[in-house]
C-alpha cells in the first residue's frame, strides 16, 4: 500500500459555497476547492454504488451538495473511490466507526476486484477532522483491501 | 425445461457436462470443424437457457434466474474462447483478440456474481489471462476519462442514483449496468492496464508504412 498524509483546510471552500460546517460523515466532490457553485460539483463515479453500500450497513452518509449531477468516469482498470470526510465527534462517540467505514469501503473494493484480471489497485482520499476546528488530515490511499486494515491504525495514531 | 424448474440441481449437472465437453475442444490442435460445431451446440443451448431464465423470472425465482445467468455466461465465455481459436486458425487476428476479451469480461461477471469462491472459476480466468500472454504480442491500450452528465440504470431505467440496484450485480438474471447517454470527454490516455481491452492501439507507423500490431502486416 501507498499513502500520503497532509494537513488541509476546507472552511474557505465551504464558506465560498455557503455550505455550513460539515457535521456528518460525507462524500466530497473532487472539485470542492475549485468551483464557485454546488451545481458544478463533480463526484467520482463510484459515489453512487458506494453510497448504496453505506446505506446497506445502515450508515448515514451525506453527499455534499445533495444528489450528484456530474460524475467523473475514468476508464482504466483501477478503482477510484470518492473522497470521504469523517468528523472528529463521530470517532470520539464511536471508536469502532473507523473500522466500520473501512470495512464498507473494503467490501466495495473486494466486490469490484472479483473476476478482474491483472493487478488492480484502489484509490481513496479520507479527510479526518482534527481537534482544531475546520482543519483536517487528508489521507491519500492507494492499494488493496489488505492495506486498508493498516490504515485504521494510521488514522487512530493521528 | 420443466425438470430444471422443479429441480435446478439437474441444470447444474447438465451445465457441468456441457462445459466439460466444450472445454475438451478448446485447444489449438483440435480440428476447426469440430470447434465450429461445438460453437453451434453452445449457441443453441444458450437460446434454451434464455427461455428457462424467463420461466424462472415469471415464477419470481430470482436466485434461479441468476444461476441461469451464470451458467449461460460461463458457456458463452467458452464459446468465445472457441471462436478465438477458430479465428486464429482463419488468420482473423483482430476478431480473435476481441473474442478473447469478450470471454474474459463475461467470465469476470460470472465470477463476481458467484455465490461461492471456486478454484475452477479462478483457474479458468487464469487460462484466459494466459492466452493473452502466450498467443498475442504485448499490446497498448487507450483509456478515456470524462464527466457523465446523464446516465440510467439498465434494470429499472431510472436516473443513476434514483434506485437501489448496484452496478455489476444480478437482478432476475440480468446484469445491472450504467447506461451513459451524455458524457463530456476530458481525456484519452495510453495505458497498460485499461478497463476496456477492446480499446487498443491497432497499428503503428514504421518507415512510412502503417503496420498492424497483431500481424505485423502492412495495413491501409
Amino acid at each position: 500500500m501507498d499513502y500520503k498524509i497532509e494537513d488541509v483546510e476546507l472552511n474557505n471552500s465551504l464558506e465560498k459555497l455557503s455550505i455550513p460546517k460539515i457535521s456528518d460523515l460525507a462524500f466530497l466532490p473532487e472539485n470542492l476547492n475549485s468551483v464557485d457553485n454546488v451545481d458544478k460539483f463533480i463526484f467520482t463515479e463510484s459515489v453512487i454504488e458506494l453510497n448504496k453500500y453505506f446505506k446497506a450497513e445502515n450508515l448515514n452518509i451525506q453527499i455534499l451538495g445533495g444528489e450528484p449531477q456530474l460524475l467523473r468516469s475514468r476508464k482504466n482498470a483501477d478503482i477510484y473511490l470518492p473522497s470521504i470526510l469523517i468528523p472528529s465527534f463521530l470517532i470520539l462517540e464511536n471508536p469502532n466507526i473507523l473500522s466500520v467505514i473501512l470495512n464498507v469501503v473494503s467490501s466495495y473494493i473486494y466486490d469490484n476486484l472479483k473476476g478482474k484480471i491483472g493487478k488492480k489497485t484502489a484509490q481513496v482520499e479520507l479527510f479526518i477532522e482534527k481537534k482544531e476546528k475546520g482543519k483536517y488530515s487528508k489521507i491519500d490511499y492507494k492499494g488493496d483491501t489488505e492495506g486498508l486494515k493498516e490504515l485504521e491504525k494510521i488514522i487512530k495514531s493521528l | 425445461m420443466l425438470a430444471f424448474i422443479e429441480n435446478p440441481k439437474l441444470l447444474i449437472d447438465e451445465f457441468n457436462l456441457m462445459a466439460y465437453n466444450a472445454q475438451r475442444k478448446a485447444f489449438v490442435t483440435i480440428s476447426i470443424e469440430i470447434q465450429k460445431e461445438e460453437i453451434q451446440i453452445i449457441e443453441k443451448y444458450i437460446e434454451n437457457l434464455k427461455l428457462l431464465k424467463k420461466a424462472f423470472v415469471v415464477k419470481k425465482l430470482e436466485n434461479e434466474a441468476n444461476l441461469v445467468y451464470c451458467i449461460e455466461n460461463s458457456l458463452l465465455a467458452i464459446c468465445y474462447e472457441l471462436q478465438m481459436l477458430v479465428s486464429i486458425k482463419e488468420d482473423k487476428m483482430n476478431i480473435a483478440w476481441d473474442n478473447l476479451v469478450r470471454a474474459q469480461v463475461i467470465y469476470g461477471s460470472v465470477i463476481s456474481n458467484s455465490p461461492f469462491e471456486s478454484e475452477e472459476n479462478t483457474n479458468y480466468l487464469l487460462r484466459l489471462e494466459q492466452y493473452e500472454k502466450l498467443l498475442f504480442p504485448k499490446l497498448h491500450f487507450h483509456s478515456i476519462g470524462g464527466v457523465i452528465k446523464e446516465s440510467h440504470c439498465s434494470i429499472c431505467k431510472k436516473k443513476t442514483g434514483k434506485c437501489q440496484h448496484i452496478k455489476g450485480k444480478l437482478y432476475n438474471g440480468e446484469l445491472c449496468t450504467r447506461n451513459i447517454t451524455e458524457m463530456e470527454l476530458e481525456e484519452v490516455s495510453l495505458v497498460e492496464n485499461p478497463a476496456n481491452k477492446h480499446c487498443r492501439l491497432l497499428s503503428v507507423e514504421q518507415n512510412g508504412k502503417k503496420i498492424d500490431v497483431l500481424t505485423l502486416r502492412e495495413t491501409n
